[in-house]
């Protein structure tokens, strides 16, 4: 007994060096975001002051930063149109990629191979090489500098990583109760519909995180396709404001503009970190 | 398997996914092989055909290699940076400490966020006038380390410190799932054989995990070279071209940072070069692995 206690009593003392480090690095983590946050709530001449000076009005400057980043610099509308966005652009992809992710994991049909490549091979390309063409295409179809485009192209970009993520879910579930269902005589849509998809509900969600989590975010493809102010997203407003600073320096609504597009990803994070980083692997598992 | 009519559910469940991707990624990226063999100074001009004479161009680029230069080093020296610390968060993670699950959310937290909101943030902190790094140096006395961050001299560094923060926790999250699948038996057993913590890690944690250590090795060859968000924000408006990247200096090319510049087909062609890069860094990852875990 006594040396059991003292190897277990060793054992935490050499974790002593690990914590020192976690703890370090979420302090700079911690750092950084907390020291954002507080300087959405002071004057840019605090701002510029010293860089760990408090802010001495805060409610004030927050107000002023807030209000400013909200109303004058358009992001309430920003806002709007990065909801509308992603909220399309994550139904779509996913009512378009589980039909098929579940025809190639769960369907043998000559050529399945092939289109599964054909799919996966996209998480290879590069947005730069598709800048140029891309543009031209959406000029020709009369949806370029629209949140169409923007939309229809979102759609098409995600959808190698969510078949990817969904055939790997698909393929982990048994195929029992799709058999026992054709033997009662249900159609092949209604397996899928009302058997399958009902067990899919984790890998459902998991896909439609990754891709609010990706779209809400994006911002080189918005800013090569999006020109007008009243259609921008949230990366594009930050960017606006940021680009518009050359001139007024205002650094403080800057920092509250950003703390506005965080909000919504730290919540959903909160709620969901589990479930956003299990998903990170589940296309990977064979 | 083999239950009728199952195969007819394959055309209309997979037709509106390979539309909607062949039309709006794979044509485009098709048609970009077409346009980097053309000189193009504008959506609205003629594309004159050159043949490979964009890339031609490219060799005696300086920025074209500098960007190219500064990409690969993020990408290497970003690479160690992060695995090194990914491989030992997810070893460290193995030991059941507190506060586990607060840790890896905490690192993993900055790949949820906008990468452009993240660059600002750091082209902040990097500034010499107000910014809390410098003034923080200046604070404990060690005001003789302050450099120019975000100058041409430090910025690589500068950019890929920021890199291994922000990306350390997506390649972390992986490796912990792959460790977390080794049987806690296999370490039983070496414990009882005497074997010291490194071993354990050389001998089971490694081999157990290489395939899973493949993969992440492979997604981060792919996706390093494709950072674009964090470095122009952390430089932004005006990056200079002594701090382009590949994908800065498309993007510059293509449509200009502020000023328009429209050289499609230059942009393009580069674009191509980024895709061969690509290609290529996941043949050396793969093949590097491979070799390895036959050797073992």
């Amino acid at each position: 007994m006594a040396t059991r206690t003292t190897v277990s009593w060793r054992y935490r003392l050499r974790n002593v060096p690990y914590y020192a480090f976690l703890f370090l690095w979420a302090a700079v983590t911690i750092f950084i975001f907390l020291w954002l946050i507080e300087s959405s709530f002071k004057t840019n001449r605090e701002v510029f002051g010293s860089a760990f000076s408090l802010p001495a009005t805060p409610l004030q400057a927050a107000a002023a930063n807030y209000g400013k980043a909200w109303k004058l610099a358009h992001m309430n509308v920003y806002f709007t149109n990065s909801v509308l966005v992603t909220a399309v652009s994550v139904l779509f992809v996913v009512a378009v990629s589980a039909p098929a992710a579940y025809a190639l994991s769960r369907v043998s049909f000559p050529g399945n191979t092939l289109v599964t490549y054909y799919f996966i091979a996209g998480m290879g390309l590069p947005f730069q090489l598709i800048l140029v063409p891309l543009f031209v295409l959406l000029t020709k179809l009369h949806i370029a500098d629209s949140l169409q485009g923007l939309i229809l192209t979102y759609i098409g970009v995600s959808v190698p990583f969510t078949i990817l993520l969904l055939t790997g879910f698909f393929r982990t579930l048994p195929t029992e109760l799709e058999d026992a269902a054709a033997i009662d005589g249900c159609s092949e849509f209604a397996i899928f519909w009302r058997v399958m998809m009902p067990l899919s509900g984790p890998g459902i969600i998991t896909a439609a995180i990754f891709n609010f989590v990706h779209i809400w975010n994006e911002f080189l493809l918005a800013m090569l396709i999006i020109r007008s102010d009243n259609l921008r997203t949230l990366p594009l407003g930050i960017m606006n404001i940021r680009y518009s600073m050359q001139y007024t320096a205002d650094w403080a609504a800057l920092f509250a503009a950003i703390v506005i597009v965080l909000i919504p990803n730290f919540l959903v994070y909160l709620a969901l970190s589990e479930r956003v980083m299990s998903g990170l692997t589940l296309g990977m598992g064979k | 398997m083999g239950r009728r009519g199952r195969q007819r559910l394959v055309g209309p469940f997979i037709l509106p996914a390979l539309i909607l991707y062949t039309l709006f990624f794979v044509y485009p990226a098709l048609e970009a092989f077409r346009v980097s063999l053309h000189d193009w100074t504008g959506f609205g001009g003629n594309m004159v055909y050159i043949g490979l004479g964009n890339y031609k161009e490219m060799l005696k680029d300086n920025i074209f290699w500098g960007s190219l230069w500064r990409t690969l080093f993020i990408s290497l020296a970003g690479g160690i940076g992060i695995f090194a610390l990914a491989m030992f968060f997810a070893a460290i993670f193995q030991r059941n400490l507190r506060g586990r699950k607060f840790f890896r959310a905490l690192i993993f937290f900055p790949n949820v966020v906008p990468g452009f909101g993240l660059g600002l943030i750091w082209q902040f902190i990097y500034n010499n006038n107000w910014g809390p790094l410098s003034g923080l140096l200046q604070l404990v006395g060690l005001g003789a380390l302050d450099r120019v961050w975000l100058g041409p001299e430090h910025i690589i560094q500068s950019l890929t410190v920021a890199v291994i923060w922000t990306y350390v926790g997506y390649y972390m999250v992986i490796l912990t799932a792959g460790i977390d699948k080794i049987p806690p038996s296999y370490y039983e057993a070496a414990i009882l054989d005497g074997a010291s913590e490194w071993k354990m890690f050389f001998t089971i944690t490694l081999p157990m995990i290489w395939d899973v250590l493949a993969v992440a090795l492979a997604l981060w060859m792919v996706g390093s070279l494709k950072i674009f968000d964090l470095i122009i924000a952390t430089t932004f408006p005006a990056p200079p071209t002594s701090t382009y990247t590949l994908t800065i200096y498309i993007w510059a090319t293509a449509v200009g940072t502020y000023t328009p510049v429209f050289r499609l087909g230059y942009a393009t062609a580069m674009g191509v070069v980024l895709l061969i890069l690509v290609v290529v860094a996941v043949g050396i990852t793969r093949f590097l692995m491979r070799r390895e875990a036959i050797e073992y």
